[in-house]
């Protein structure tokens, strides 16, 4: 009975203690060979984008002050590397992005991506010398896959950051439009108040732009910040920089547009008009782009955009208000980038505006609508109006 | 007289009882990675090693194994030849360990393996059980090998990863994935049973009674350890 019993446990449990030793003296001979070819199939990915990286051990990233994106940093005794995880034309574009000693990027390339165009395939042997004081966005120049190369650019630029603050400096993390909104809020003495650039209808002279707001406005003159409230400067600037501003903003009060009928032999693309007291016309017009002109799977929408032409025939301010182009190619005509290029053209010299590359159809049919702009412009200055 | 019932044992894995093709055992596997030559050649060499192994080691045991534990030691004995494999495979072989994926560790629940220990290890000499555990292995590789060159040669175009020029215009895609898999199977089976049908067909033993691991505490009259014998 006893034998019974104890015989099948005592077998049992000796078959599992010499089982496992000698698993254990496999595992002695065969433990370390797995355990290096393990840390060589992890440091392989980092040595691409770190060449010649030794002795990596994994940063904390939690509490680290890293940019957001950043999800793993490595320390090599030759540098750093960092994984970022951005959206791109979707979400989980993973980069990897290796900078050496001197703040140099030595590599960068994606290890997971969900994007549709390849635009991630190879972009990241562009950065390789770039630091941050040199990269610039000319390295992504180009109008395919735009939100790809976008979120790329910023992935490549917050390992920077990410390196800076590794090596103990600090970086202003906010983005440009953030910055843009706080210097307005500074130079007004105000916090949290949402500034809109404003529509120039009149010439803005030395100054940049005119940012609005219901506190009041901001007016932008190279990197100078001037508030004016209730009519009057309330930032510090020079003379010449007060009254720039404020003939900016006085032209700004006293904007009063006047709807007026096309002139005959307007192009149907033209919406409105409107003409300033001071000589201006604003035109809202529609452009046939690949929404019109391309295949049969397009949004089948026009792009509307507006432009302001001053009495002298020069674009005073353009902006495009509505596109439903293609995501990531077309859609580049909704980037201020691109169309305030048409700003200080005329008639004759706003073909100097290039057509987009991967964006041909989209940006002729916007420079055909700026062309119709500029003739429903002298139709009216001619006194043909309907 | 020995020697030739030891060559019968060791032939009878091969195509008499070949467990794939005739037993329709290890089923699983046999889908699974033979959409490549090069994963299916690597499994069947594996399961043949912890085949011989652990028949060679249950039959060493056999006497002092108790039979109401022996399906656990058999199943920690395989394990422990399994994770040994897997082990090796990992440290010297990674790239087959990386191809074989879950289906290496699966080894330890093969039918074919615990089968064969459950049927003749446990009722026989080491050189028997070793012989016998190399025939099944061996007739497991086969199956396999066979299996995997239909799939890739004519699913994909190539062979053991080599591309064949005249093929790769006619690949037949369907082949590789688990459709195609099953397909192959159901043929290579009917053309298995075909061929043996024109020798008077073989004789399959029922597993129902004898291979029943819980046989000695059922009660029913028919498992009385007899075995049944279907001819074709």
């Amino acid at each position: 009975m006893l034998k019974e019993k104890i015989m099948p446990t005592v077998v049992l449990g000796s078959i599992c203690l010499v089982v496992a030793l000698l698993l254990s003296v496999v595992n002695m001979f065969t433990g370390p060979i797995i355990e290096k070819a393990q840390a060589d199939k992890a440091n392989a990915a980092l040595t691409e984008v770190l060449p010649g990286g030794t002795n990596f051990t994994e940063l904390p990233v939690e509490g680290a002050g890293f940019p957001a994106s950043v999800t793993a940093a490595y320390k090599a005794d030759n540098g750093y590397v960092f994984q970022m995880t951005v959206t791109g034309y979707k979400p989980g574009l993973v980069i990897m992005c290796g900078i050496d000693n001197e703040g140099k990027i030595a590599g960068a390339d994606y290890i997971a991506s969900s994007e549709t165009l390849y635009a991630e395939v190879g972009l990241g042997d562009k950065f390789v010398g770039y630091t941050k004081d040199t990269i610039n966005t000319d390295i992504i120049a180009g109008p395919t896959a735009k939100l790809t190369t976008e979120a790329y650019y910023k992935a490549i630029e917050d390992a920077l950051n990410a390196f800076v603050i590794a090596n103990g400096g600090s970086v202003d993390l906010r983005d440009p439009a953030q910055i843009l909104q706080d210097n307005c809020n500074a130079a007004l003495g105000t916090e949290g108040v949402a500034f809109e650039k404003w529509f120039a209808t009149a010439p803005l002279g030395e100054v940049s732009a005119l940012y609005i707001s219901d506190k009041g406005a901001v007016a932008v003159m190279g990197e100078s910040f001037i508030g004016i409230a209730d009519g009057a400067i309330v930032s510090e600037a020079g003379d010449a920089e007060k009254t720039a501003a404020l003939a900016v903003y006085e032209a700004y009060k006293n904007e009063k547009l006047t709807e007026v009928a096309k002139p005959e032999g307007a192009n149907k693309n033209v919406l409105k008009m409107y003409t300033a007291e001071n000589g201006t016309v604003v035109i809202e017009m529609q452009a046939a782009g690949y929404g019109i002109m391309g295949d049969w799977h397009t949004s089948g929408e026009y792009i509307t955009l507006k432009v302001a032409i001053d009495g002298e025939g020069k674009i005073i301010s353009t902006l495009t208000t509505y596109q439903k182009e293609s995501e990531n190619i077309g859609d580049v005509v909704a980037d201020a980038e691109y169309y305030e290029k048409y700003n200080g053209k005329t008639a004759s010299t706003y073909t100097e505006v290039e057509t987009v590359a991967g964006a041909t159809v989209s940006t002729s049919g916007y420079r055909t609508a700026i062309k119709q702009a500029f003739e429903a412009y002298e139709l009216l200055k001619g006194g043909n109006a309907q | 007289m020995k020697e030739n019932k030891r060559l019968s044992v060791f032939l009878a894995g091969i195509i008499k009882e070949n467990p794939v093709l005739i037993l329709v055992l290890g089923t699983c596997p046999t889908l699974a990675v033979t959409n490549g030559v090069i994963s299916a050649f690597s499994m069947g060499i594996a399961a043949t090693i912890v085949l011989v192994c652990s028949n060679m080691v249950i039959s060493a045991l056999r006497k002092l194994i108790p039979d109401t534990v022996r399906i656990p030691c058999y199943i920690v004995i395989i394990a422990a030849f399994v994770t040994a494999v897997q082990m090796l495979l990992q440290a010297y072989l990674p790239s087959v360990y990386d191809m074989l994926g879950v289906y290496l560790a699966l080894i330890v629940v093969n039918c074919i393996i615990l089968g064969r220990a459950e049927m003749f290890a446990r009722k026989n000499g080491v050189i028997d059980s070793a012989l016998d555990g190399l025939g099944m292995g061996i007739g497991f590789l086969i199956a396999l090998l066979l299996m995997a060159t239909i799939r890739e040669v004519f699913g994909a175009g190539s062979f053991a990863g080599m591309e064949i020029p005249f093929l790769v215009n006619y690949k037949i895609p369907v082949l590789c994935q688990a459709p195609g898999g099953f397909l192959v199977f159901g043929i290579l089976i009917a053309v298995m049973n075909k061929l043996t049908a024109k020798k008077g067909g073989v004789k399959r033993k029922s597993f129902s009674c004898e291979g029943c691991p819980t046989a000695h505490i059922c009660n029913k009259s028919e498992c009385a350890g007899k075995t049944e014998e279907v001819s074709e």
